[in-house]
């Protein structure tokens, strides 16, 4: 939810908003989207899953932070420590929204809007948007930037998943967690990695072509930082213990 | 002549005819290969098919799936809803009872039997809300799944109402399609027997004779091949379940945001009862009744009072309905020589616990499962098939007939279904059972029971039955009181869990129908 406004130059021209990192400002989450053009460098510090939208029911990628509700192990007082951070992070409190045009069915006509009740926004200080002369500043342009390539994400991320299910290389993941309260996550989805490696030729070489094949391959292999997320988790609980 | 079996021929194209081709056809290599079956339906251009119920079992989930049907496909095709159980008005004197029988057994049914602790409550409370999660799910119309589950897959137990004519269009072209069955459009005109009384071939007024090793008659009421040409007996039972006519109509709904209700609801009158089924484009309602008690004029003015007084829907005008009258009862063999019926050619009774497609899709199972290889072995299965199936029929009409005897109403008939002469010998014992102690996994030992044993104790302790002797002094009593209090307890919170997490059926299916689901 939110309170969303289109983004004007004249009515948000004295709005700043916070671009650190902290639980105060919203990063205490336990996963956000990714985008296949993301996954070569995500998969080097989260793991990626795959997760049914609540909305729609069709397939997303994601980052893993955490293994509960709202916690994002990453994070760490101001740090966020990691050397890299998806776009749907770094976007925030910003939002490209599809504008409805009044009586046309077109409605690919996107307005860049802002939460106004984002923390980003309500807590003091932060880096303005526009400079004097109504112009975007760095921080804006390059926000832009993200929210422009996030579109893109989003149309490659469809092609991707019709791709995988028409191969039908999607398959529910169980991930069980060795604390010391055994934890289950469910609810989520993996590459079918024996059904990637017996794909006929063809079809491998048609994901191959689209690219994939890539992308499949940088899922897999980014379930190896679920055991580094697991070390973080302990090393969070053990701190919490009291001596 | 060939003596294996490997050329099915089924004769008539509604609902039970193309599920049984389904179910068949998707067993089996085609005939393009060793071994290979061939499934060839026969169906006439002039005869149009009736929908027989519009509510299935959960265990149509499993059919369809078995079919290769996509469940997005089905529900959108046949304007599908879910039915999560059957909820009964008026079933009482009291003139606001009410009570379901859902499709989830009581929590923890497994091991916990919650009735006796149930029985020591007040007697405000409600045995079905008591015990069973899913019931919060009906006040607000809830799905028993989200967008998110799989195809098939629900948080709660389903089955559905559909549009029983779409349902056999869309089996049928899954069936041409996808599963290589012949599609013959053609009238039978003579049957063609072996020296052995068999069925060598039908004639057709306009193909070559349609040969087969073993026939499948789901012709309907009239029953082709087994009434007409095997003259097979047929056992009425209207002595015990007096429902022969049904008026029908359907009732648009107010809006297209209508709610779409989650069960059945089955409310009774003087002379029977009415169903009233929410699919997504428009509720079918009847009457159900018993032309000994009441005429088809009288029937069409209750059905009628019933549309314009049902629940949040604006009044209706007079909307057209048809009659349609039958004969409740089944044959006394259904698979003879090398022919056997299913669906209306098998029998018929009335639609209260929609047993006349689960029937079909067991029926259709067995054949397939059991297809015996060559027809010396065909004998022996169909011996077990009409024990097997004669066994299911009793134990319907037992089920059935335990929701009426157990109604105080006060009308003639409901009177007479109170008459000990119409009350089948096996429920008379079971209730001397029940009398003073209630009913348990171990009630009915037959692996091929229709009702577990909880859905005779939601009828049961729906309709307020009381047991009439003293429980018996059981050492552990107050323990298994205990132990059912604390899961009366976990019911109300996965309850509310439910409640919480399941989105309405009209939000889910046009979330549907916009995005499908997912087959995992």
């Amino acid at each position: 939810m939110g309170n969303f406004e289109i983004l004007d130059p004249k009515r948000h021209k004295d709005l700043c908003v916070n671009d650190g990192r902290g639980s105060q400002y919203g990063d205490q989450i336990m996963y956000s989207l990714a985008y296949p053009f993301e996954f070569r460098a995500l998969q080097a510090e989260y793991p990626l899953l795959f997760k049914k939208s609540e909305e729609s029911g069709q397939f997303q990628a994601i980052a893993l932070f955490g293994l509960a509700p709202e916690e994002n192990l990453y994070l760490s007082d101001a740090v966020w420590q990691a050397r890299t951070l998806p776009l749907s992070i770094r976007r925030e409190p910003f939002l490209l929204a599809e504008r409805r045009i009044e009586a046309s069915d077109i409605t690919q006509d996107f307005v860049v809007s802002i939460n106004m009740d984002h923390p980003r926004v309500q807590l003091p200080g932060g880096q303005p948007l526009f400079l004097a002369d109504h112009s975007p500043t760095p921080y804006l342009q390059e926000i832009l930037g993200h929210l422009r390539a996030m579109q893109e994400g989003y149309q490659q991320s469809q092609q991707f998943f019709t791709a995988l299910e028409q191969n039908r290389l999607i398959t529910p993941i169980t991930i069980n967690i060795p604390l010391q309260e055994a934890l289950e996550l469910s609810g989520f989805y993996s590459i079918d990695e024996a059904r990637l490696s017996e794909l006929d030729p063809e079809s491998r070489q048609t994901l191959a072509r689209d690219g994939w094949l890539e992308s499949a391959y940088m899922q897999l292999a980014s379930l190896s930082q679920m055991s580094g997320l697991i070390q973080r988790k302990l090393k969070s609980t053990a701190s919490e213990r009291p001596s | 002549m060939s003596s294996s079996v490997s050329r099915i021929v089924i004769v008539g194209g509604g609902s039970a005819g193309w599920l049984a081709a389904g179910v068949i056809a998707a067993t089996y290599a085609s005939d393009k290969t060793d071994n290979g079956i061939s499934v060839t339906l026969v169906e006439s251009p002039d005869i149009n098919t009736i929908g027989v119920g519009e509510g299935t079992w959960p265990s149509m989930r499993r059919t369809l799936e078995r079919i290769g049907l996509s469940e997005t496909d089905f529900l959108t095709f046949c304007d599908a809803s879910f039915k999560q159980g059957t909820e009964f008005f008026n079933w009482r004197a009291a003139d606001t009872s009410s009570y379901t029988h859902p499709f989830s057994p009581p929590l923890a049914y497994d091991h916990c039997n919650p009735a006796p602790a149930f029985l020591t409550l007040s007697d405000d409370l409600r045995f079905d809300q008591t015990v069973c999660p899913q019931t919060h799910l009906f006040k607000k119309h809830q799905a028993p799944k989200q967008i998110t589950s799989a195809e098939y897959a629900g948080a709660s137990n389903y089955g559905y109402h559909l549009d029983a004519s779409k349902f056999a269009e869309i089996l049928k072209k899954h069936c041409i399609s996808q599963l290589g069955v012949k599609h013959v459009v053609a009238n039978v005109r003579d049957i063609v027997s072996q020296d052995n009384g068999d069925i060598a071939a039908l004639k057709t007024d306009r193909t070559d004779p349609i040969d087969g090793d073993l026939f499948v008659d789901c012709s309907g009421a009239r029953g082709l091949l087994i009434h007409e040409h095997y003259n097979i007996g047929f056992k009425a039972l209207d002595h015990l379940l007096f429902n022969n006519r049904a008026v029908a109509t359907q009732v648009p709904y107010a809006t297209p945001e209508s709610a779409i209700a989650s069960c059945t609801q089955a409310t009774a009158q003087e002379n029977g009862w009415i169903w009233d089924i929410g699919l997504t484009t428009r509720r079918g309602v009847g009457y159900v009744f018993s032309s000994h008690h009441q005429s088809d004029e009288l029937a069409i003015e209750t059905l009628h009072r019933y549309v314009q007084n049902a629940r949040d829907e604006t009044a209706v005008g007079q909307l057209p309905s048809r009659v349609i009258s039958f004969q409740p009862g089944h044959r006394s063999a259904f698979w003879h020589k090398n022919c056997v019926a299913l669906g209306m050619a098998a029998g018929f009774i009335e639609p209260l616990e929609a047993s006349a497609l689960v029937l079909v899709e067991l029926g259709a199972a067995m054949i397939a499962d059991e297809l015996p290889p060559h027809r010396a072995a065909m004998t022996r299965v169909s011996q077990r098939y009409n024990e097997r199936f004669n066994y299911r029929w009793d134990r319907i009409v037992d089920f059935l007939k335990l929701h009426y005897i157990l109604s105080d109403r006060a009308e003639s008939y409901w009177q007479d279904h109170r008459d000990r002469a119409s009350i089948p010998e096996s429920l008379i014992e079971q209730m001397q059972a029940w009398s003073y102690r209630t009913p348990w996994h171990d009630d009915h030992y037959h692996a091929d029971e229709m009702f577990p044993s909880a859905s005779y104790q939601y009828v049961l302790y729906g309709m307020k039955f009381k047991p009439t002797q003293p429980t018996p002094a059981y050492r552990d009593f107050q323990d298994r009181l205990n132990q059912s209090f604390r899961i009366f307890q976990n019911v109300a919170k996965d309850g509310q869990k439910l409640e919480q997490a399941m989105p309405t059926n009209r939000s889910l299916l046009t979330k549907i129908g916009q995005y499908g689901l997912k087959t995992i």
